[in-house]
């Protein structure tokens, strides 16, 4: 399933796949994987991406 | 027996590791010799080695059948254990490629492409140069520089693989 949330939370932050790859020390196409929902990180990795968008864990990655 | 060729092949094999070594700290943006993945890579190298592992067992599978059978090849034992480690090679590049996992984290992509090269170079020579001479086949077998002929093969699977996958990597772009 896509992660629409952390599409958006990205967006928003002007942010692109690259630079989020960057500051979260993994690839882009991990990224891009996890947008498209064909990886599920690990909760290190989680963590990581949310401190770098100012989110919490459940606004990214909790299923409703 | 000639314990020369094989003591020559073994001083060739650790000079070709010292050099790999050396190539490697070159084409690290870290200058480390390790290069460094992250989880995903990581995951997906393993099921790569996985495959390739497979590969290799198909492979002396059928070099095991066509022994029984004594069935001939136009080729020494040397290059059939070579081509065994290419093919388990090429199966982990091709599929790690094909994954998305063209470069490690640490890894600079202009000096490795300057590395392929110069890999591509190093062996098209010798190949080049049998061909023009006639003797890429001696009495019915191929000679040693067919070894640089499957080298080749391998480079240009994974070159073409790459080029493949990355044209569709930019096609999908950040969908």
């Amino acid at each position: 399933m896509k992660n629409l949330r952390l599409k958006s939370a990205r967006a928003a932050k002007d942010l692109s796949q690259d630079d989020l790859a960057k500051i979260c020390g993994v690839s882009r196409q991990t990224i891009s994987a996890i947008e498209k929902g064909d990886y599920n990180p690990t909760i290190k990795l989680c963590i990581a991406i949310c401190k770098a968008l100012d989110k919490t864990l459940d606004e990214l990655f909790w299923e409703e | 027996m000639n314990i020369f060729a094989s003591t020559g092949a073994a001083v060739g094999l650790l000079v070709g590791l010292i050099i790999a070594v050396i190539i490697l700290k070159f084409a690290n943006t870290n200058h480390k010799l390790v290069t460094e993945y992250d989880e995903r890579q990581k995951e997906l190298r393993g099921r790569g080695y996985m495959f390739g592992f497979y590969a290799i067992i198909i492979y002396e599978c059928v070099m095991l059948i066509l022994g029984i059978g004594k069935i001939p090849l136009p080729v020494d034992d040397y290059l059939i254990h070579f081509g065994g480690i290419l093919t388990g090679v090429t199966v982990l590049c091709v599929y790690c490629i094909w994954k998305g996992i063209y470069f490690g984290l640490n890894n600079d992509r202009k000096r490795y492409a300057v590395v392929f090269a110069v890999i591509t170079a190093l062996n098209a020579v010798p190949v080049i140069r049998a061909a023009a001479d006639g003797t890429l086949v001696k009495d019915g077998q191929f000679s040693l520089e067919f070894l640089n002929l499957m080298i080749l093969v391998m480079v240009a699977v994974i070159g073409v693989t790459l080029l493949v996958r990355s044209a569709a990597d930019r096609i999908e772009g950040e969908a």
